[in-house]
């Protein structure tokens, strides 16, 4: 079992050196986190914690516009859930690096498991690598780089005065924007797409909590399966004929 | 919230131990993020006016082009700025 897993401190720094680029981002992107955390009222502990602890951008953002007192608790938790439960489906692809691998290890390395990690990890288990730390030595740059930037974004908040002349009540929805074009997989996601935009936008008219949000996801997504349901039975059916 | 992340986390490399989840729930997963992600913006560009849905536009072409957040994310605050100024 042992002879096949393989985790060195070799394939760590090649991980950290392939992310180097991915790290210069996260530390944009920290700074634009500890910014808008500093509006919303975390004070820089808070939010250094939250980013250390969940290393997720997509999650704490939306934290963050949530964030109101009373905390909307239930609400944050249920969204992290959603918008995260994609990393489920991410770590059950690397089976090549994790099927065989320690128990300990598996499970401190999936503290790591994300968007960037994976798409690096994907990319060099199709290249014949096969030490899983490679993706540790990723989260390892993100977590400094991610942490570091939400500091830098905290210190630099609380100089900032008013957020709106500075057009900064609009990051959040830029960001999502961003967010949602590296989603786009062609045209088969408009559909979903359009289902899940009207019905978050009726819903958010009466849901309360934002719950709009897993109301439209949920409608999206199921759409989404749906078609794809449909469109390969139909070429089932084609290739029958 | 930590832990809800960390178990979305982990759970995967729990399967990679384990058999493929059913194709269905694999689906509905996979196709969960963009719907998530629209859901947050559209009630915020309703709420919202003119010059914030065109701004979200000007992103959303400098993530097409750019692929880079941090850039689509300036790109589409100067533009707020530019058509709040304008309109």
């Amino acid at each position: 079992m042992a002879e096949d897993a393989v985790f060195t401190k070799q394939g760590a720094l090649k991980g950290a050196r392939q992310s180097i680029f991915l790290g210069i981002s996260a530390v944009a992107d920290g700074i634009v986190f500890g910014l808008l955390a500093n509006h919303a009222g975390l004070d820089i502990y808070a939010s250094v914690l939250m980013s250390t602890l969940l290393l997720s951008g997509t999650a704490q953002f939306l934290a963050v516009s949530l964030w109101s007192q009373p905390l909307p608790t239930a609400n944050i938790v249920l969204t992290t859930l959603a918008m995260n439960s994609r990393n489920i489906v991410l770590g059950a692809s690397l089976r090549v690096f994790f099927s065989r691998l320690p128990r300990l290890k598996t499970y401190l390395s999936a503290f790591f498991v994300f968007d960037e990690t994976w798409a690096l990890s994907t990319r060099e288990i199709t290249l014949g690598e096969r030490d899983s730390a490679f993706l540790v030595g990723c989260g390892l740059v993100l977590l400094f780089a991610w942490v570091g930037g939400t500091a830098l974004g905290q210190i630099f908040g609380s100089t900032v005065v008013n957020p709106r002349q500075l057009g900064l009540d609009f990051v959040f929805t830029a960001v999502f924007t961003a967010l949602l074009v590296g989603f786009w997989k062609g045209r088969s996601s408009l559909l979903p797409l359009a289902v899940a935009g009207v019905v978050s936008g009726i819903a958010s008219q009466f849901l309360p909590y934002n719950l709009h949000i897993l109301a439209g996801g949920a409608a999206g997504s199921l759409t989404g399966t749906l078609a794809h349901y449909l469109r390969t039975r139909q070429a089932e059916e084609f290739l029958k004929t | 919230m930590a832990l809800v992340n960390y178990f979305t986390r982990a759970t995967g490399l729990w399967l990679t131990r384990r058999s493929s989840p059913p194709p269905f729930l694999e689906g509905l997963l996979q196709n969960l993020p963009g719907p998530i992600i629209i859901s947050v913006i559209v009630p915020v560009l309703v709420k919202g006016g003119v010059a914030e849905s065109m701004a979200a536009l000007v992103t959303a072409f400098a993530m097409f082009r750019g692929k880079n957040l941090a850039i689509a994310t300036a790109a589409g605050v100067t533009a707020v700025l530019i058509f709040r100024f304008l309109i």
